[in-house]
């Protein structure tokens, strides 16, 4: 999936983003990595690949408005939305045609195609809907594993921390899903 | 026979010819949206650099999945296999041949440095963007190319 492309980039892109390093990691991190051409040039995509989560979690949080679990993990998806934007901005990729308040609306056309696939499934039932935010979730923790494979251990680090958020994340839409079926 | 052969291979050569073009991003575009909306999964191969061409397969895959656990688990294996790409490639362009085909207009050209150029339009009426990166004369649209380089 396209977070097995772009989570590479991400996790380091976001140990070079200090503020966010101290907050997601505990402060542990202490080495920053510099970015190579090719994670650079995956800013774009990875700022709008965390736009199309945000975005899914605000649209099915609003269709399922008794699901409060939409509305706990949609600020962590923002957090990960501002860093990437700042990289983006730090590194020279113009975002200037995305609309951040544009709910659900992409200009990069697969991105769309993401988006309207994640929804339409989410709106079949409320079941569906939580089991959309496993899935996103399963594949984040899934994509960060073979992702962590080699990496410096700072990278991994990073990693960690943005699997142990996944998991928690994955914690709440299974209790949700179990909530549901009771 | 092999006149005829060969009078067909000609005339396919020269129809495919037509379709694509790759010596600007515009047309690369244009290429890429006439693959998509033709279902032609090799000539969106050919306008696409790998990794874009891939992360599309994926992504048009991905409403089967969600439905199928078998599909589901030959999705998870795209890439390793040629028989499993055969198999998410055919379920791609089956999804493309049930989707309508759209219009894209007022392509504008936006040079990111020698080799990578920036194409917005509008595709039905709304505002769509893609990145175009230059490989052996010929552009391509690349999802990554969005960052100013040369």
């Amino acid at each position: 999936m396209i977070k097995k492309i772009v989570i590479a980039s991400l996790a380091t892109a976001l140990l070079a983003t200090s503020s966010f390093a101290a907050g997601r990691a505990g402060g542990n991190t202490s080495s920053t990595s510099e970015l190579t051409q090719e994670q650079k040039d995956t800013l774009l995509f990875i700022y709008q690949e965390e736009k199309v989560a945000r975005d899914a979690y605000i649209t099915l949080g609003n269709y399922y408005p008794n699901q409060n679990v939409y509305q706990n993990i949609q600020s962590s998806e923002q957090e990960h939305m501002d860093s990437a934007q700042g990289l983006c901005e730090k590194y020279g990729v113009d975002i200037s045609n995305v609309d951040e308040t544009d709910i659900g609306v992409f200009v990069v056309p697969v991105l769309q195609e993401l988006y309207d696939t994640l929804v339409a499934q989410g709106y079949q039932s409320e079941l569906s809907g939580l089991m959309v935010g496993e899935y996103i979730e399963i594949t984040d923790i899934d994509d960060l594993e073979h992702a962590e494979i080699g990496m410096p251990s700072d990278v991994v680090k990073v990693y960690e921390n943005l699997k142990a958020g996944s998991y928690s994340h994955l914690d709440a839409y299974r209790a949700a899903i179990d909530a549901y079926n009771k | 026979m092999m006149k005829l052969i060969v009078y067909i291979g000609l005339l396919l050569s020269t129809l495919w010819a037509q379709e694509i073009s790759l010596s600007t991003p515009k047309e690369a575009v244009q290429s890429y949206y006439h693959a998509m909306n033709t279902a032609n999964i090799d000539m969106l191969e050919k306008v696409m650099v790998k990794s874009s061409f891939d992360t599309t397969i994926e992504v048009w895959a991905l409403s089967k999945a969600l439905k199928d656990k078998e599909f589901h688990e030959t999705l998870k294996a795209y890439g390793s296999d040629p028989k499993i790409d055969s198999k998410v490639k055919e379920a791609v362009k089956k999804k493309l041949l049930k989707s309508p085909a759209k219009k894209i207009s007022n392509l504008v050209e936006t040079p990111l440095g020698k080799s990578r150029c920036m194409v917005r339009y509008k595709e039905d009426g709304q505002s769509k963007q893609l990145f175009t990166s230059l490989h052996a004369g010929e552009w391509k649209i690349d999802y990554k190319a969005g960052r100013k380089i040369d």
